[in-house]
């Protein structure tokens, strides 16, 4: 592997990283696993990058691999079983402390966290796809390469964003 | 995506709101809603663990395909500003160079298998013709690498008996290449570490004594104290005994809770050591005293962790540096753990003694759940034998300590 190769992946996940793992975190509403689905999806990217097509278009291809690492998440969800820690209470009390003891940043203001909480858990209840469409139309995607991450017809991109639009308004808690 | 929330937006989206929308103005809010609160929220960069994972991969690789020829390079476009599609294009060129490269029939693929098995046969066959023959030590060592592997509890035995006939390829000369590649590989794999850690010798133990040195002070001051109270009528010395007592008292109600938190932890044997590997015989207190004593500089958080036994030890083996290409390989597609945090002990006042990097693995369906593992590559082997014992490590080994986390 040469050095400049996967330099140059570096700068593709500084630039890609902060929009997939917001556009997952749409989909999915949990913060530890749009980090962890994030890091598989530019992972994997890495792996398949070499059977890509030389016109392959960057921004969709990544999508579909956060989109599919997403699906993925939802219907092969599995108990973990293997390499099971064992467990250690003091006096019987499970803890739950994380490894380091590092500030935690994503402490907000209360008012605006209920807000941010509302919008999130709207989304969750509009199809996949939909919602898909929505954050990627929000972080400035064009039709067309909604189009290719959902596979579907540029019309039919349209009409998601459309009803998935009036289904946020009527869910969205007043 | 910008701004802040605005409630104006919010509560006018209902159908019972200000307006019913039309659908430009719809999207409007809907947008502005949503990127307000995918915006507002802080991630945590995972760009090191997703690297480090990349390297490691693309590392074992070029290990598995060494063979003398260079990977052709392709010229990378000038790069301007913003220009992503054009890294994009280098890496995918450079992939696709390497994918297109012809690869040695002996390390690719099921020709590395094929000449693999070939080779366990062949030296297998002269292992029985030959290992009773005393002087050929290069067989008996190769033979002693398989041993493990064959009796390990089948955690990818393959690689290890690989490893093993590696070794046993080392004898004869038939097998020059496949050497030659694991000691390429060995070579590459060696932990790279920004410096070195380890503190000398007293100061690397302070911490596990402090208490105990906190104590014996404390108790030669008493008995000072008391002993000059006792023979003098003056109230000062008095004052100054009692002052003493209570302070022997504080520092011995200080060293029973440190007892309790340094009672040793079960040894909990959840993983398998590594085939190949080497246990060594560390108790919990003797393997937290040693990466207490490196890692005093290195990092607060985790030696925060250590002290407050929230790490137990599962683990301790001596990893051969052949085996390390592997043992990363199993260990990235592990599909129950991911690697989320690696880091480089950097701080360090005597260099000469030992590297040691750490790297977290975070389970992929329970967050809470990790596996941390500590590699000590031994440089100055008499400084942690002084920690460890006489003869535990040799110059060159590394050292696997694996940690789980400890709920408290």
């Amino acid at each position: 592997m040469k050095a400049g190769e996967i330099e140059a992946f570096e700068r593709l996940v500084e630039r890609y990283e902060p929009k997939l793992v917001r556009f997952i975190y749409g989909l999915t509403h949990d913060h530890e696993l749009a980090e962890d689905l994030c890091q598989e999806a530019l992972v994997s990217a890495y792996r398949a990058l070499s059977n890509t097509p030389p016109d392959l278009k960057l921004s969709p291809w990544l999508y579909k691999i956060a989109l599919n690492k997403v699906r993925s998440e939802k219907r092969h969800k599995q108990p973990f079983q293997a390499f099971a820690l064992p467990t250690f209470g003091r006096d019987g009390e499970p803890g739950n402390e994380p490894l380091f003891d590092l500030p935690d940043p994503r402490e907000d203001a209360g008012e605006t966290l209920g807000r941010r909480e509302a919008i999130l858990q709207t989304l969750q209840k509009l199809p996949q796809d939909q919602a898909a469409a929505i954050v990627m139309d929000v972080q400035g995607y064009g039709d067309d390469e909604i189009a290719a991450v959902l596979e579907c017809s540029v019309a039919a991109v349209r009409q998601k964003l459309f009803r998935g639009r009036k289904a946020f308004r009527n869910l969205y808690p007043n | 995506m910008s701004g802040t929330t605005d409630d104006s937006n919010m509560n006018n989206l209902g159908p019972g709101g200000v307006n019913d929308p039309g659908e430009a103005e719809l999207r409007r809010r809907v947008n502005q809603a949503v990127g307000d609160a995918l915006t507002n929220v802080n991630f945590r960069s995972r760009r090191s663990a997703i690297m480090t994972q990349i390297r490691d991969t693309a590392k074992l690789d070029v290990d598995a395909s060494t063979s003398g020829t260079p990977l052709a390079v392709s010229p990378r476009r000038p790069e301007t500003e913003g220009s992503i599609n054009d890294a994009a294009d280098n890496v995918r060129s450079f992939a696709q160079a390497r994918a297109a490269r012809p690869r040695n029939f002996l390390v690719s693929g099921w020709g590395g298998a094929l000449a693999a098995a070939l080779v366990i046969l062949l030296v297998g066959g002269l292992a029985l013709l030959l290992l009773n023959n005393q002087n050929n030590t290069g067989l008996q060592q190769g033979s002693k690498a398989i041993a493990p592997a064959a009796n390990s509890d089948g955690l990818t035995s393959a690689a290890a008996i690989n490893s093993g006939a590696g070794a046993m390829a080392a004898a004869t000369t038939s097998a020059a290449t496949t050497m030659a590649a694991l000691t390429t590989s060995a070579a590459a794999s060696t932990p790279v570490v920004a410096a070195a850690v380890a503190t000398t010798s007293a100061a690397a133990t302070t911490s596990v004594i402090t208490s105990a040195a906190a104590t014996t002070a404390a108790a030669a001051t008493t008995t000072s104290a008391v002993g000059s109270g006792g023979n003098s009528s003056g109230g000062a010395a008095t004052t100054a005994a009692a002052g003493a007592i209570t302070s022997a008292a504080a520092a011995s109600a200080a060293q029973t809770a440190a007892d309790q938190s340094n009672l040793p932890l079960p040894v909990v044997n959840t993983l398998p050591i590594y085939p190949g590997s080497d246990k060594l015989n560390l108790d919990n207190s003797a393997a937290r005293s040693l990466l207490l004593g490196l890692l005093q500089a290195a990092s607060g958080s985790i030696n925060q962790s250590l002290n407050n036994n929230e790490l137990v030890l599962l683990n301790v083996s001596k990893v051969k540096a052949a085996d390390l290409p592997q043992w990363y390989a199993d260990r990235l597609k592990d599909q129950n753990f991911k690697l989320t945090v690696q880091n480089n002990a950097e701080a360090s006042t005597d260099p000469s003694s030992a590297s040691l990097d750490w790297r977290v693995f975070t389970s992929n369906t329970d967050p809470k759940q990790s596996l941390t593992y500590f590699f000590l590559n031994v440089k100055n082997s008499s400084f942690i034998n002084g920690l460890l014992g006489p003869g535990k490590v040799a110059d060159g080994d590394t050292i696997v300590l694996v940690f789980g986390r400890r709920r408290s």
